[in-house]
Formats: structure tokens, C-alpha cells, sequence
């Protein structure tokens, strides 16, 4: 699937037509960056697999001698509870990517598509605020959390997640609602639409490239996200996969076979969430190359 | 169904894009909104539409008073110039999309409202595909099938078939035609080209800079043309006018001076004309197809007047018809002639012209109206 890609862009950049000393500095350097990508998941992977003799070891093979499958199979469920840490990630990234579509959504229309007076100041606004550091919401959200019984929930982190990332969101999304004809939510108002069925019925599956986009990038943002998590989350009953991996890594027993494993298996739901995305987005993008 | 605009006024900011308009369509009526580009006919149109909010005035669909329902509740159907058929879904799925949108019909009911539609317009055998697989053409149909399959009162038309080429455009114009005949729908429609709009329309309104200048049959505006607007506007190659030209009166007859050397003498009725309006200048214009050319020693022909020397700059073959475009200092004429007529005429070649006196058309200078010929 890679090989394809790049030969696709090797394709789109030369146009068919460059001299071969091109394309095999083209090639070279290609290589060159998916090395440098995937060698530290080689190596995190092999060193999953390692058994512990192998993994503490002074000499380090590229290839590991012995396999062993029992951080996958057995610890990483049983000394960690990793599937606790596994569902919080889930729950509070699907839960923000949620939140962030709707919003954005509405949002979207409005700033993309509506005639508002003003309406650049705001979009301003709300860009600037995302901008500022996240530690710099830390004192305020703590305060109020700990006031609403917030702290180590899954909300303590749906909620600023959602605020931090939403202006993005939206600045994204209203580019891809401009890119829709305003002839067609016209004509789904004539056809028997209120404006806000409009909005459903054409213009949210028409700009779903747009919403699989900055949904995947929600995802994969909050799934990372480590800040708010770590100070927010104090137990396995909120903590999210990276805190718990990390707390395991920064213990007074640190157990790289599980931490490695653990830190694999935390790919998974990326890796599934991008594939999917992935048919999406290119069935989106064909769709609208044909028109 | 009959659809009335009152006193009908939309302003954008400081610009007014249409200005007190008012107008009757008929039941059944095929009626064009006809006007350059930014003059407010598409302004007007999305008022009816409900897509636009008028400033003033009022819309009627029928008897119902529609000017602040939103435009699902107007009963009303149209047809873009970008067509506008939802890409993402089947050219069935398209058609029956507003049939949907009024859940009062049961799916057996849609598909056959959807087949008769399609049947209409030829489109049944491409149901099943999805917009981008279609023609142009085909688009076209599948977004009129869209509007007509749901029989409403007033079907607007947003110069439907602007981005066709030539021979489809024509083909769907009858096909409109056609349509508006058989189903008695009352059909506005709006386009910049005057061709389009004189096949197809009952009646054209001329609009310019967000004002009516003329409503009427398309040989009323024609023939009958109520202002200098509406005279240059209608008709290919547009009507040749001379404006400012001074009016002067030897020995009974008038005299129009087209400048210091180009005159006209004219016959005893239009001279009463100008002499009734109390004008010293006046604008005269005549149409291609009323010159006529006179070789030198010979005399007009009847019902002609004038006698411009003109030399022959241009000469465009159409085919059925010939263009030739006249020059001499500075003054220019174009006339179109059967092919015939202007066999032996060469670029170059130093001619009369002569102007059928009936088809003479006299302008008020200042206030641009026609004079009561």
C-alpha cells in the first residue's frame, strides 16, 4: 500500500517526464523518511517481543533471537488492567470527536455560509484563544473541576479537550462548507427544506471528506493528549492509555516489556480509526473529482 | 397558477437592486425576465423563491400573500443555471427529493411520480446513475424533472440553460416550451439572452438597472419598443441608433442631421411626430433589416427614405443571412440583407442606403422614451 502511494506521487511530481538521476535521488530520499518513520515502531515492536532476558541485555540484535508473546497475551491485561486504560482513551476521544463535529457543524454553516455582519472578528477571536498555551486554562480549570467533582472523570478531559481543539475545528470546516455551491442549499430550500434540514441533508454529507478529516485529527489529537490527562486524571477509572503507560514507565519498577506492548496495542485504535477514515476519504475524493 | 409581485423593492447595502417593481404572471403564462447582467432579474426571481427577503413590497403565488414564508412553504419549484442536482445522490433519489420532503406519499406514489417525470424528458433509462455521470444536457432534464415532478403552483427558472452550448440550449428551450404547454404551467423564467427569451416567452419584461422598462409580447418589444433601452437591447445585430441628432425643418420637411454631413430627410409623418413632441434634437434608430441599398442613379425604393452615402467595411456571411457593417467618417450602419441581395458587394464598395420609413424608431433625447409613431 506505501510501495502504491509513492509511486503515485512519484508519478504526480515528475509528470512522467524527469531524467533518472531525478528519480533515484527522489527514491533515495523517500526511503530516507520512511526509515527515520517507521524504524522507532520496528524497534518499540521488537522490543515488545523480546523475552525479558533478551530485552535487559547489553547487546541489542536488530532481530530478536527468542520471541516472546506473553506481554500481549497475558501481563498487559492482567498486572496492568490495560484495557481499563484502553476504553478511558476511546471513551474520551470518541466523545470529544463527537462533541467537536456537531459543534462544529453548526458552527461551520454559520461562519462558512451565513451573511454576518462582524463575522471575521469572531472567527479571529476564537482562533486567537486556541492559541494560547494550555497551561495557561490549568489554574481556572483545576479550581473549577475540583468544585464540580470533575477531577478524575472522563469529563475533566472531554470538556477542555473539546474547547481546546473546536476552534480548528471550525476554521476547517467552514472552509470545506465555502467549497459548496450555494445553488444547492438553495435548491434543497425550494425542494422542501428548512435551512437546518438543509444542512443535514446536503451540505454535512457533501462535506463529509471535510468532517472525516477533522474528525480523524480530533481523534488522534486527544488520543495523544497528555497535559490535561495527566493532571486531571489521578486513577485508572479516567486515566487514558498514554498516562498509564507513562505512569508505569516512570515507576520505581519499570516494566519495558509491558510498557513496549502496551504502548503497541495503544496503536491499534489509530491504526483502525485512520483505516477507516482512509476508505472514506479517498471514496470522497473520487466522488468529487468526477463531478 | 397566477403569481403577482407589489411594488416589489430589494436593496443590498447602499445599492438598490430592484426598485419598485411590479408585474402579473399569468396562469400558464411563460413569462421572461430579460435584462443585461446585474440588472435585478435574478434579484426578483429569489424574492418569489422566498431566497431573498424583499425591502418593500409584496409577493402573491395564486391568491396567497407568500412574501415572508420561507420557500418550502411557496409551492414552488426552480431550476438553476449551475443545475444544482445534489451530487451525492442518484438522479431517482434527486427527483424524488422534494416528494420526500412533503411526507404525504408513499413510496409506490413516488416511483411512479418520479417514472412519469422522467418518462417526460426522456431520462427514464438513466435513473439509477449519480449526476456526475450525466451529460450537461442530461443534467438539465434530470433538475427540470426535479421541479416538474412535484406540480407546483409557479416554476422558476434561473437562466436554466446559460451554461449549455448552442444546439442543446435551443433543444431545451423547445423542450421548455413543450412543457409549459402540456402541463399549463406558469413558468418565470430569467435570462441575459434576448434570443432565448423572444422563442420561448408569452410575455418578456425588459429590465434595467433593477427598473422595468417594458412589458409585453416579444413582438411588442420587438416592434414596439417603449424606450431607446429596450430598442438597442432587443434584436441581432442590435438596432443602429443615432443619439443627439439635431432636428431641423427645410421648407415643411424635416431634416434628421446624423452629424454635419449625414442627413436624413424625413417623410411628413414623422416630421409631424417631432414636431408634435417640441424637441430640437431627437434619437433616431432603425433596424438591420430595414435598410436597404440603393446603387448610385438610382432612386429609393417605395415606402424608403434617405440617402446615406456609406462605404462597405465588414462583410459577415451567415448564411441564410449576410452582415455588412457600413462606415464613413465615423458613422457606422450595420444591415442584414439576404444573400442574394448583396452578391456582388465587396468590401470597399461606395453605396446608398435608403430606411424603410414605417420602421423608423424616434427617440426623446432626454428622457430616453420612444415618440408616438
Amino acid at each position: 500500500m506505501i510501495l502504491k502511494g509513492i509511486k503515485k506521487a512519484s508519478k504526480l511530481v515528475f509528470q512522467g517526464d524527469g531524467s533518472k538521476l531525478y528519480k533515484v535521488a527522489f527514491w533515495i530520499l523517500v526511503s530516507i523518511f520512511i526509515l527515520q518513520a517507521l524504524f522507532p515502531v520496528y524497534w518499540l515492536f521488537m522490543s515488545s517481543v523480546k523475552p525479558p532476558s533478551e530485552l535487559y541485555s547489553r547487546i541489542q540484535h536488530l532481530i530478536p533471537r527468542s520471541i516472546d508473546l506473553s506481554p500481549y497475551i497475558i501481563k498487559i491485561w492482567k498486572f496492568m488492567d490495560f484495557e481499563r486504560y484502553l476504553l478511558n482513551s476511546v471513551i474520551i476521544s470518541g466523545s470529544t470527536t463527537i462533541i467537536i463535529l456537531f459543534v462544529g457543524s453548526l458552527a461551520g454553516y454559520v461562519f462558512g455560509r451565513a451573511r454576518l455582519k462582524g463575522k471575521m472578528i469572531i472567527m479571529l477571536t476564537i482562533l486567537g484563544l486556541s492559541m494560547f498555551p494550555q497551561v495557561s486554562f490549568l489554574f481556572p480549570l483545576f479550581e473549577m473541576f475540583s468544585r464540580w467533582g470533575l477531577l478524575d472523570t472522563h469529563l475533566a478531559m472531554i470538556l477542555p479537550d473539546s474547547a481546546y481543539l473546536l476552534p480548528i475545528a471550525v476554521w476547517a470546516l467552514q472552509a470545506f462548507y465555502k467549497q459548496i455551491p450555494q445553488d444547492l442549499e438553495k435548491a434543497a430550500r425550494v425542494e422542501g427544506c428548512t435551512r437546518i434540514e438543509a444542512l443535514w441533508k446536503v451540505i454535512v454529507p457533501l462535506a463529509l471528506p471535510g468532517f472525516i478529516s477533522v474528525g480523524l485529527m480530533t481523534f488522534i489529537m486527544t488520543y495523544n493528549e497528555f497535559f490535561f490527562s495527566n493532571l486531571f486524571s489521578h486513577t485508572k477509572a479516567s486515566q487514558p492509555a498514554p498516562i498509564g503507560i507513562f505512569r508505569f514507565a516512570v515507576g520505581y519498577y519499570q516494566p519495558w516489556d509491558l510498557v513496549t506492548a502496551a504502548s503497541v496495542v495503544s496503536m491499534i485504535p489509530i491504526l483502525l480509526v485512520i483505516l477507516l477514515a482512509q476508505k472514506q476519504i479517498i471514496r470522497g475524493l473520487v466522488a468529487r473529482s468526477r463531478e | 397558477m397566477e403569481a403577482r409581485l407589489e411594488n416589489l423593492t430589494k436593496k443590498y447595502g447602499k445599492i438598490t437592486a430592484v426598485k419598485d417593481f411590479n408585474l402579473k404572471v399569468n396562469d400558464g403564462e411563460l413569462m421572461t425576465l430579460l435584462g443585461p447582467s446585474g440588472c435585478g432579474k435574478s434579484t426578483t426571481l429569489y424574492c418569489v423563491a422566498g431566497l431573498e427577503q424583499p425591502d418593500q413590497g409584496k409577493v402573491f403565488i395564486g391568491k396567497r400573500e407568500v412574501t415572508h414564508l420561507p420557500p418550502k412553504d411557496r409551492d414552488i419549484a426552480m431550476v438553476f443555471q449551475s443545475i444544482a442536482l445534489f451530487p451525492h445522490l442518484s438522479i431517482k433519489n434527486n427527483i424524488a427529493f422534494g416528494l420526500r420532503m412533503q411526507r404525504n406519499f408513499s413510496k409506490e406514489q413516488i416511483l411512479e411520480k418520479v417514472k412519469n417525470a422522467a418518462r417526460l424528458l426522456r431520462i427514464e433509462h438513466l435513473l439509477e446513475r449519480m449526476p456526475h455521470e450525466l451529460s450537461g444536457g442530461q443534467q438539465q432534464r434530470a433538475a427540470i424533472g426535479r421541479a416538474i415532478v412535484r406540480d407546483p403552483s409557479v416554476f422558476l427558472m434561473d437562466e436554466p440553460f446559460a451554461n449549455l452550448d448552442a444546439r442543446l440550449r435551443i433543444e431545451l428551450q423547445t423542450e421548455l416550451r413543450r412543457l409549459n404547454q402540456k402541463l399549463g404551467a406558469t413558468i418565470i423564467h430569467v435570462t441575459h439572452d434576448q434570443n432565448e427569451a423572444m422563442s420561448i416567452s408569452d410575455r418578456i419584461v425588459v429590465i434595467n438597472e433593477g427598473k422595468i422598462q417594458q412589458i409585453g409580447s416579444p413582438m411588442e418589444v420587438y416592434f414596439r419598443p417603449k424606450n431607446k433601452f429596450v430598442a438597442r437591447f432587443i434584436g441581432n445585430p442590435p438596432m443602429n441608433i443615432f443619439g443627439d441628432c439635431e432636428f431641423k425643418l427645410k421648407e415643411g420637411r424635416g431634416l434628421v442631421l446624423l452629424n454635419k454631413d449625414f442627413k436624413i430627410l424625413l417623410s411628413p409623418r414623422l416630421t409631424q411626430v417631432i414636431k408634435e413632441s417640441n424637441i430640437d434634437k431627437v434619437v433616431i434608430g432603425m433596424r438591420p433589416e430595414d435598410i436597404c441599398i440603393v446603387k448610385a442613379n438610382q432612386r429609393s425604393p417605395r415606402g424608403y427614405i434617405g440617402s446615406l452615402k456609406m462605404s462597405v467595411e465588414v462583410i459577415e456571411k451567415f448564411g441564410r443571412e449576410i452582415v455588412v457593417h457600413f462606415e464613413r467618417d465615423r458613422i457606422k450602419l450595420r444591415g442584414v440583407f439576404p444573400p442574394l441581395e448583396v452578391e456582388e458587394l465587396g468590401v470597399g464598395d461606395q453605396i446608398f442606403l435608403a430606411f424603410r420609413e414605417k420602421n423608423i424608431y424616434l427617440f426623446d433625447p432626454t428622457t430616453g422614451k420612444s415618440l408616438p409613431s
